[in-house]
């Protein structure tokens, strides 16, 4: 398939990815460097071979990319300049982003990032990316039982982290 | 139950992924069970919270990526791997 194949298919599954970027990075920038990081990698794999199941594999990029040393190593994307950013352009949030409860969804955010790495990664793929733990066993090497009870486990951890910030049932 | 093993079943629970069966066994336990009716309900504040921290795509992030894959595009395929 072509190139102008790979944008139609993986362009529909940006929110996707920056779902799961933004649960893997600690800040905004760097979820949006893993993002662009992610679909430069998934266009060198289009080019070798198309996958069958796009949005798990546009996923395990993502997963493998933030696991990698890319940051570190200067194998970070190359600067593309966008032409309609402001100067404030990571800080300013897209319209849609705010009206839905910013604050809340920076609590969840910080709660998620106290909890360990693989409850995260296994709550972030099944809650907000729609995977079934089978499929999130598949793409972590992690046994179905392991991906469940990790998210159970996650699920009560956040309950209570927000409790104890007056946040409850995802309202404040 | 083992704890890992418990949790892995009321997780599989609360996904919607156990049969018919199992399921309406969970449910019957959940009704004489205090401890496990709490997880459970603990496990579903959680799961409620997470699923409204989405949030769609900055416009300027899709502006950006596609931008990038423009130049990456107008590059001859290299060889590293992805």
């Amino acid at each position: 398939m072509s190139d102008e194949e790979f944008l139609q298919t993986v362009g529909e599954h940006l929110d996707l990815v920056y779902n799961l970027a933004r649960r893997l990075s600690r800040s905004r920038p760097d979820a949006e460097d893993l993002v662009q990081e992610t679909f430069l990698r998934a266009l060198r794999g289009w080019r070798r071979r198309p996958p069958n199941d796009v949005r798990a594999w546009l996923c395990t990029i993502c997963l493998n990319a933030a696991r990698g040393e890319w940051r570190h190593n200067q194998t970070r994307p190359a600067e593309v300049l966008d032409p309609h950013a402001g100067t404030l352009g990571a800080s300013l949030h897209d319209t849609a982003a705010e009206a839905i409860d910013g604050l809340l969804r920076e609590k969840v955010h910080q709660a998620l990032w106290r909890l360990p790495a693989a409850q995260r990664e296994a709550i972030t793929l099944m809650d907000l990316c729609g995977f079934t733990a089978a499929e999130v066993a598949a793409m972590t090497g992690t046994p179905r039982g392991t991906i469940l009870a990790r998210v159970h486990r996650g699920h009560k951890r956040l309950a209570s982290l927000l409790q104890q910030q007056g946040v409850t049932h995802g309202g404040t | 139950m083992a704890p890992d093993h418990a949790g892995a079943v009321l997780g599989a629970y609360l996904a919607g992924e156990l049969p018919a069966e199992r399921r309406d066994m969970v449910e019957h336990h959940l009704l004489t069970c205090v401890r496990c009716r709490a997880e459970v309900d603990a496990a579903r504040r959680g799961r409620a919270a997470v699923e409204q921290a989405g949030e769609p795509a900055p416009d300027r992030l899709r502006r950006r990526v596609f931008a990038a894959i423009a130049a990456a595009r107008a590059r001859p395929p290299d060889t590293r791997d992805g």
